[in-house]
């Protein structure tokens, strides 16, 4: 194992960690911010779930490359398309679970919380969404790997990411550079997946049912 | 209050931590992300030039000196880069960019869609011409050094069959495997023009997917004659031949600044400053800067630094 | 004025185009609780006991009529601010996993917005009244109790904001027989006590007749009887009654006769077996069949106040009993 881009290149692979991290931070934060709603109405709307999880599949299944090319005349090059085009990407695995999780809730609970007089968004945001978040965190892990995967496309639009790393390593024949790159893009993946899972153990639903 | 009691409180609550924490986390990412992209300028002054590359050594190289020179001469300039030429291309009719190093054969080929022109100033007229009418896009002085495709045979194979040009490739040929990128044996520039114009029979086609195996097949002996770029640094490393394009296939690609219009406006002197460039950078010398990075592992931030203090444009 | 009141509630499910021609799971049901009392919705599945049940907090919406809560048509609040002044227990209890015991029962009381600590000492008072030592249970998880432990944090919980009503859904049916009486005891403990009006629906005639001062015997949406059970074991309006309430089992009916109605009023003799008089006239001629005895000593609070007779009781049984045919 050719270990020796790292030294000397510290400052390098540094910058292009942090890019990474913000392109993944965002793009959860919008995507998680749109799913959840979208979701939500498709859960409760049994009839949505097959044409819109065809539509967030058919997108999934675009390219990143020509989706990039696509989102040029509304949003430009780099972080914003990018952003974009991963949020997109993302919605496939996080609608999915949203709509799941809230659906895999107890039905007597939900009749129980509405017999004692809690009014339909309370029952939403104290009852269904904790209960349904074990499934929405697993959801968000899953995207949140897949997003640091596929931002690594992103290095060639102008988002200077690990990618470059990959990218750089190919084109300058540097397989020093490219195994670097490809340590860091997987170590940043697993201590995202460390993170959310620490996170689930300690949510409500979880502790209730596992202690 | 210890952590027994912080999770006691209602799970509204929580949530609306874990959300400002998170919204917060953002907003630091966002600000962040301003700062650390713009580039570190001498005093700024006017309007800054976007420069760009396209993600690979030569393309970095020449970027770089585009940018140190500009600096030099107190033009603000910021750096992107961009993996495909289509990209390129977007960037800079959007003005997203306002100048990058783009080579003539490409300009005709890939953007203007038009067949291929293998005499060097025949292309460059053309290119320049189109893109000012079409574009608004200056091409200013292009550099003698020509990227373009050709054939790499080790000495002792060019010497064996006596290979100096491309004709006398063609009549060893069925003697030779020949390894390229896959995209080469349909292409009018490589392959496929090979056989129409130099009537070459290779005794077998390799495709890959990458040159630096195309390099591997080549000197490790499974391949004979491998698909090349002329100013490829294994050329100069590995002391290999290139035989001679004698009937003219292979185009001209030669290497200029694209600059839009608008940005010349602003800066006319950014002409001067990039036409003293263009001459110093010969086939022999990119060679030699391609290897320093992709042999030595140089930084090509560095190496372009010193190629230009070295000729006494740079400080 | 009667604790909640049904004026002619209908009940067909579906959109306006649907109902056309079908059968209605309640029929112009009219039907009044008085304040306190306990009744029973007794009948087989889909007799539509638990559809009226649920339209009272209007879980369900009648199609026609009037239902009344204390006077007050149930339309004239919104139905979340009607379902906060009404208990309401399930049969798969319903608790809520992901919050401790104790903030299940301060649901309600949270919800109506009452202090802190008032919230708290209410919670301790009702899971001491449902025999659920606060200090042990107040910080467990619904799973960590049994189904019964469950069922009796759904009592408290429905009981938090001290509602005048409350409805119960076969709260007992998902539990073990053995826990279930136990259950049932501790309702009607409590209802001594504090006496709610309870609609209490279920399927088990055996839990009806010990829980119920009136049942409503329901059948394809009506009620085909509501009297006590006394009288409708007794009486039954048809054969239907008959039949769903084992009206001819007359140790059935002996259940309900209470000692002391029976027994002459002088000193017992010596060395009898003794009976409390609040139990059942089943009861003691169980113990007397078993002892091979002729009467029992009667007591009240531990002083003898009177003696029953075996002969008594088997005078009531006859009196009671609906006789069959020779060699039937």
């Amino acid at each position: 194992m050719d270990l020796s881009y790292f030294s000397g290149h510290e400052a390098e692979i540094a910058g292009y960690l942090w890019e990474h991290v913000q392109i993944t931070l965002i793009t959860l934060a919008i995507a998680t911010a749109i799913a959840v709603p979208i979701g939500t109405i498709v859960a409760r709307v049994p009839l949505l779930y097959a044409p819109v999880m065809a539509i967030l599949g058919a997108i999934y299944t675009i390219p990143s490359l020509a989706l990039l090319a696509l989102l040029v005349p509304y949003f430009g090059f780099g972080l914003v398309p990018a952003a974009a085009a991963l949020v997109a990407y993302a919605q496939f695995i996080l609608v999915r679970n949203v709509a799941v999780g809230i659906r895999g809730v107890d039905p007597t609970i939900v009749d129980a919380a509405r017999g004692m007089g809690m009014g339909s968004w309370r029952i939403l945001f104290q009852i269904e969404y904790p209960l349904a978040l074990p499934v929405i965190l697993a959801g968000l892990r899953i995207a949140a790997v897949a997003t640091i995967a596929i931002a690594t496309v992103a290095a060639i639009d102008d988002v200077p990411d690990l990618g470059r790393m990959l990218f750089d390593g190919v084109n300058e024949s540097n397989p020093s550079e490219i195994l670097a790159g490809v340590i860091v893009v997987s170590a940043l993946a697993i201590v995202v997946d460390i993170i959310l899972r620490v996170v689930d153990r300690r949510l409500p639903a979880t502790r209730a049912r596992i202690g | 209050m210890n952590r027994e009691e912080l999770w006691k409180r209602t799970p509204f609550t929580r949530r609306r931590m874990l959300r400002a924490g998170m919204v917060a986390a953002i907003a630091i990412s966002v600000a962040a992300y301003g700062s650390t992209s713009s580039a570190s300028g001498l005093k700024a002054s006017g309007p800054t030039i976007n420069v760009a590359d396209k993600q690979f050594t030569e393309s970095y190289l020449v970027a770089d000196m585009y940018q140190d020179l500009l600096q030099a001469h107190g033009i603000p300039t910021q750096r992107h880069s961009f993996g495909t030429s289509d990209l390129a291309q977007a960037a800079i009719l959007k003005g997203t960019i306002d100048l990058y190093p783009e080579y003539t054969g490409t300009g005709l080929t890939d953007i203007l869609k038009l067949p291929a022109i293998s005499n060097a100033s025949k292309a460059y007229n053309k290119v320049k011409t189109l893109y000012q009418k079409k574009f608004h896009l200056t091409w200013l002085a292009q550099s003698p050094f020509n990227d373009t495709n050709g054939v790499g045979l080790t000495k002792a194979t060019a010497d064996k069959y006596h290979i100096k040009t491309m004709s006398q490739l063609a009549k060893a040929s069925s003697n030779l495997t020949f390894v390229g990128l896959a995209e080469c044996k349909a292409r009018p520039d490589c392959l496929a023009g090979m056989q129409k114009v130099y009537h070459v029979k290779f005794k077998k086609f390799i495709p890959t997917s990458s040159t630096a195996i195309n390099y591997q097949y080549l000197l490790s002996g499974r391949a004979d004659a491998s698909e090349v770029f002329t100013t490829d640094p294994q050329i100069a490393h590995d002391n290999l031949v290139v035989p001679t394009d004698n009937l003219g296939l292979f185009p001209a690609d030669h290497v200029a600044p694209v600059i839009r219009d608008s940005a010349l406006k602003a800066y006319p002197q950014i002409k001067s400053i990039l036409n003293k460039l263009a001459p110093l950078l010969t086939t022999t010398t990119m060679r030699q800067l391609n290897a320093k990075v992709d042999i030595g592992h140089q930084d090509h931030a560095t190496v372009a630094k010193n190629f230009l203090k070295s000729h006494g444009l740079l400080k | 004025m009667p604790a909640i009141a049904f004026e002619g509630v209908t009940k067909v499910f579906g959109d306006r185009a649907a109902r056309e021609g079908r059968p209605a799971a309640v029929r112009d049901v009219t039907l009044e609780v008085e304040q306190g009392e306990l009744i029973v919705l007794l009948g087989p599945s889909g007799c539509g006991k638990t559809t009226m049940m649920r339209m009272v907090n209007r879980l369900i919406e009648p199609t026609s009529g009037s239902i009344y809560v204390d006077g007050q048509e149930i339309h004239q609040v919104p139905a979340t601010q009607l379902r906060r002044h009404i208990g309401y227990v399930i049969q798969q209890v319903g608790l809520f996993p992901h919050m401790t015991v104790a903030a299940n029962v301060a649901t309600v009381p949270r919800l109506l917005g009452w202090d802190k600590k008032r919230i708290e000492a209410r919670v301790d008072e009702l899971l001491e009244m449902v025999a659920l030592p606060p200090g042990d249970f107040r910080k467990r998880y619904p799973r960590q109790l049994s189904g019964g432990q469950q069922q009796r944090v759904g009592i408290a919980r429905a009981m938090a904001a001290d509602p005048a009503v409350l409805l119960m859904d076969e709260p007992f049916g998902a539990i073990d027989a053995i826990t279930r009486r136990d259950l049932q005891n501790q309702l009607i403990a409590i209802q001594q006590r504090i006496s709610k009006t309870i609609i209490f629906v279920t399927h088990d005639t055996e839990e009806a007749l010990r829980l119920a001062d009136r049942i409503a015997v329901m059948r394809d949406g009506q009620v085909l009887q509501y009297d006590r059970p006394f009288n409708i074991l007794t009486d039954p309006a048809n054969d239907f009654v008959a039949a769903l309430l084992n009206t001819t089992d007359v140790l059935q009916i002996l259940s309900l006769v209470r000692v002391d109605t029976l027994m002459q009023n002088h000193a017992p003799s010596d060395g009898l077996l003794t009976i409390d008089a609040g139990q059942n006239a089943r009861t003691a001629l169980s113990m007397l069949v078993a002892n091979g005895a002729d009467e029992l000593a009667v007591t009240d609070h531990g002083k003898p106040v009177g003696v029953i007779t075996l002969s008594a009781i088997l005078h009531e049984a006859a009196r009671r009993g609906v006789p069959t045919e020779a060699g039937a």
